[in-house]
């Protein structure tokens, strides 16, 4: 792998933004996502590269910390603004189709429920992990989950909510979703669901843990 | 038309807890790194110039509560609370219901912030809004003990629609006790207070009544922000 691409992949999970960040202390002064990865694309280096080899790779050291309990959510965050950034560099590569994503992930908080932190985690991991997200916002109706899975054919959807009384709306979003588009995989996420809760209701699966998830994803593409 | 008071407490009379929202992040005050110690500091000093606190509460009459196995009856609106809340509401003379809310002007500065993908700074301001939310609620909560006090009742906890089994969308219930636009809070279809980082709830007054405990040790859900009991 390429200098520039290792350097990269640190400056993702060590959340190294730009050159004038001064976050992480210990890398202040050097060049962060922002610079490394406009300095791969000119010296020729292929958008896929810099995603697979230094942005996923990043965001899975990072991922792979949390789910070790050894990083915090502050962790991702600081990863994922650095993605954000390098994003912005190979947005055009993905608006003309040279760089292929895994697939469309929607996702959304259910109806009823504004809580949105867990929703944004699970949003960033995915779209380091090369998946094109649709994020519906907070209080999404079955509606309009039903809607954009018809618009996204193929696409799979993720459901979040904080509330016990809110996470009952998952049942009819599912029923909703599943009874127009039946092979459409389901996955349920949230402080006060179970793989248990996941069972009853029959969506596809509960997953504690974004990067538990996007690996599982990854596993059925 | 019930007795109403409104209010607009000083922001130097609240003090998030900020030992709270180190716990949240995943570390202890003595072991959060620096930087996130720095970042957090600045922010909860840029959210005291952006928080606008505003409050109030609303008593029903006397003799008007009556408390059921799983629901609460205030001034003839029925709420199917679940027994975790109607339990310990036994016995109480009457309801009042509040609302508190750091004000529209931290809605949009969260909002700013996300979409500036900075995702850390936003789930700072997150955390900050949900303490401050909850210590405006502390504070009007203290102004309903006094108000009990000299009526010679005493207050209940407080209990809030989407929480301890209580439907969230019983919040439209709960609104028919506020004028319009109470304290500038509004609910959407799907019963969500706008601003978002806005309390609303029920504290019964009574002779008999004393604040307990939370019950959150009988409770399933072990990761409920409210945990009074956190570590269970």
């Amino acid at each position: 792998m390429s200098e520039i691409l290792k350097q990269l992949s640190v400056c993702i999970e060590r959340g190294k933004v730009n050159q004038a960040s001064p976050y992480p202390p210990d890398m202040q002064g050097g060049k962060g996502a922002d610079e490394l990865t406009q300095l791969a694309l000119e010296t020729g280096i292929s958008p896929s590269d810099v995603l697979n080899q230094a942005l996923m790779l990043g965001m899975k050291n990072i991922g792979d910390k949390f789910e070790a309990g050894e990083a915090f959510i502050p962790d991702m965050l600081i990863a994922a603004k650095a993605m954000n950034t390098a994003m912005v560099h190979l947005q055009p590569h993905f608006d003309s189709g040279e760089v292929k994503l895994k697939g469309t992930f929607i996702i959304g908080t259910v109806s009823g429920d504004l809580h949105d932190i867990g929703k944004n985690i699970v949003s960033m991991i995915l779209t380091g992990s090369g998946w094109n997200v649709i994020d519906l916002g907070v209080d999404v109706s079955s509606e309009k989950f039903v809607k954009t899975v018809g618009e996204n054919p193929g696409s799979i959807v993720g459901m979040s909510a904080l509330l016990t009384t809110t996470m009952m709306q998952m049942s009819s979003i599912n029923q909703a979703i599943k009874g127009k588009y039946p092979d459409t995989k389901v996955f349920v996420g949230g402080a006060p669901l179970s793989q248990k809760y996941s069972d009853e209701i029959g969506t596809d699966g509960y997953f504690p843990d974004p990067n538990k998830f996007s690996k599982y994803l990854d596993a059925i593409d | 038309m019930y007795p109403t008071f409104q209010f607009e407490p000083s922001i130097n009379e609240l003090s998030p807890n900020l030992e709270t929202i180190v716990q949240t992040m995943g570390y202890t005050m003595t072991k959060i790194p620096d930087m996130y110690r720095e970042m957090l500091m600045h922010t909860h000093i840029e959210a005291r110039s952006i928080v606008t606190p505003k409050c109030g509460f609303v008593v029903q009459p006397e003799g008007s509560a009556q408390v059921e196995s799983g629901k609460v009856i205030l001034d003839g609106i029925t709420f199917e609370t679940k027994s975790i809340v109607s339990a310990p509401l036994k016995g109480i003379r009457q309801g009042v219901a509040f609302v508190a809310t750091v004000g529209p002007e931290f809605d949009a500065w969260s909002k700013r912030t996300f979409e500036s993908g900075d995702p850390l700074k936003g789930y700072m301001i997150d955390l900050l809004g949900s303490e401050f939310a909850e210590c405006i609620a502390d504070w009007i909560e203290a102004k309903i003990f006094d108000y009990a006090i000299t009526e010679g009742f005493s207050i209940s906890n407080r209990y809030s629609p989407g929480y301890c089994g209580w439907d969230v969308k019983e919040q439209h219930q709960l609104f028919k006790f506020f004028p319009e636009n109470f304290c500038g809070i509004s609910l959407t279809e799907s019963a969500l207070m706008r601003p978002h980082k806005s309390v609303s709830g029920i504290i019964g007054l009574g002779s008999d009544i004393q604040r307990e405990e939370y019950p959150c040790d009988v409770c399933e859900v072990k990761h409920c922000y409210k945990n009074r009991h956190p570590g269970q």
